[in-house]
């Protein structure tokens, strides 16, 4: 992520959230590395009740997310939605949640790929990332 | 008292430097309203989630 999309676009204004939480045995707070995502557009958030991840759980159903999961895209359908991103354009408004998603996919490295070309596809379009 | 100057300079040195090599800091949440509010303030600009795992 930090090589392929933040080193790479180094001049938009393209903002990332990395939202942590355990999952998987030997998960902690404290083994969280600050030095893994260290763009200054990286925000991180600790989510120790994994709510964010519940909470697009239940919208991967919708059909907007339907319509902009990435093909490759496995491991559906739990409770928690981990290993995963979601692109959004700079028109996307979050009221009951965040409209206008662009891509997402799981796992992030199974679907690198289609998030690579969202990325580009959004940063080269007219008037967008810079 | 030269001695005293000089180890309070050597002392905000060290300082300094470890300030500059702090890593990014690690917000602590409850619920989506944290990210929400993020995310709405960052409008007009591309934006990615993503939802990981430490390990």
């Amino acid at each position: 992520m930090q090589k392929e999309i933040l080193d790479g676009h180094r001049d938009s204004d393209l903002r990332v959230y990395a939202v942590w939480f355990n999952m998987v045995e030997g998960d902690a707070r404290d083994r969280w590395s600050p030095e893994l995502l260290t763009d200054r557009r990286v925000a991180h958030f600790w989510d120790e009740g994994k709510t964010v991840g519940a909470f697009f759980a239940r919208r991967t159903q919708s059909e907007e997310m339907e319509n902009a999961l990435a093909p490759n895209s496995s491991g559906l359908g739990q409770p928690v939605l981990w290993d995963s991103y979601l692109v959004f354009g700079p028109e996307s408004k979050w009221d009951n949640g965040p409209t206008g998603i662009r891509r997402w996919g799981r796992t992030i490295l199974r679907t690198r790929n289609d998030l690579g070309e969202a990325v580009k596809a959004l940063l080269t379009a007219p008037g967008v990332g810079k | 008292m030269l001695r005293s100057a000089r180890i309070f300079s050597l002392l905000f040195i060290v300082a300094l430097v470890s300030a500059c090599r702090s890593g990014p800091a690690l917000k602590d949440i409850s619920s989506v309203d944290a990210l929400k509010a993020r995310f709405n303030a960052d409008a007009g600009k591309p934006r990615i989630i993503l939802l990981m795992s430490p390990t």
